[in-house]
């Protein structure tokens, strides 16, 4: 029998196309976590005592905490560091595209059609692929924080879209 | 084709989970065909057309039912023609599932005691809600 802890956790982020690649691991990862709930409607009727439910939806969402780091003084990382989740929702005006005092709301590559970007969260089980749910997802909440005596990191939320794309748990 | 009070697939022998039961109901029970005049001197005078009750309003409402048998009042209210014929709501052994719930005289609800039939009083109104699951509220008024 094999328990996994934090040690085996990884998170794979891949921006910058469609195809079926886990894409990059992101390297200062604290946690992360995922959760499904399913939505259900009555389906009660007349006579019935008790509730009776039919599912008619689901919603995957999940959170992470990613380290906010430099790996070289002023060069800001842009492939594994929570700035990676930050920059998809932390923008500047970009009146270059044509937007009044607004920015891009896509999270993913330029190049890239789709506006979601895609995550791989991996239990490291010692098999080349390991065990793990790939989704395309947006960021709906992100948030950085510094205090005294804590190492700066980003807590970042996220919404399924649709399905996950593979699950292998 | 008698009004939809069984599952889309069913056959007998039903049992209850086979009904088509709605999950709310309204019953206004009508009246007899009273005419009212009011004198010059304001008292009230009536006159009795008739003697049976009519005019019952039966609204039935089944909320979250599959597409498939949401589909079964639409194709009913094409088999009888819209609101021009009549119909029974009907029971299968002896349970009537339109009345489900009621613990009361069933003939109480009914339109059939008073030699009244249902029939549409507008289209049945379907709307979806969910993949595959839909809300149907029809309206059926009892006439002579």
């Amino acid at each position: 029998m094999a328990l996994f802890t934090g040690a085996s956790g990884k998170l794979f982020l891949n921006d910058t196309t469609e195809n079926d690649v886990a894409g990059t691991e992101i390297a200062k990862v604290q946690n992360w976590s995922l959760s499904t709930s399913v939505s259900l409607v009555s389906t009660k009727t007349l006579g019935q005592t008790d509730d009776v439910f039919t599912p008619v939806g689901r919603s995957t969402t999940g959170s992470c905490r990613i380290l906010y780091y430099q790996e070289l003084p002023g060069l800001t990382s842009t492939t594994n560091s929570a700035s990676t989740f930050l920059n998809k929702v932390f923008k500047q005006r970009d009146s270059a595209a044509g937007i009044v005092n607004g920015a891009s709301l896509d999270q993913n590559n330029t190049d890239v059609p789709s506006k979601t970007f895609r995550l791989r969260l991996l239990i490291d089980d010692g098999t080349t692929d390991g065990k793990y749910i790939d989704m395309r997802v947006f960021i709906t909440s992100a948030s950085l924080s510094m205090s005294v005596g804590e190492v700066a990191a980003a807590d970042i939320q996220f919404q399924c879209q649709g399905a996950p794309v593979k699950v292998e748990i | 084709m008698t009004f939809p009070i069984t599952k889309a697939g069913r056959t007998a022998p039903f049992n209850p989970r086979d009904y088509l039961v709605p999950s709310a109901r309204t019953f206004e029970s009508g009246n007899y065909p009273v005419k009212t005049y009011k004198a010059e001197n304001g008292a009230e005078h009536r006159i009795l057309y008739g003697s049976k009750r009519t005019n019952m309003r039966l609204s039935l409402t089944y909320t979250n039912i599959a597409d498939i048998d949401a589909e079964l009042f639409l194709d009913h209210y094409d088999t009888v023609q819209g609101t021009f014929k009549t119909f029974d709501v009907g029971s299968v052994n002896g349970v009537s599932p339109t009345r489900g719930g009621w613990e009361g005289n069933k003939d109480a609800l009914g339109a059939q005691t008073h030699g009244n039939n249902y029939r549409y009083e507008g289209p049945p109104q379907v709307q979806q809600l969910a993949l595959g699951r839909s809300t149907v509220t029809v309206n059926l008024i009892g006439v002579l």
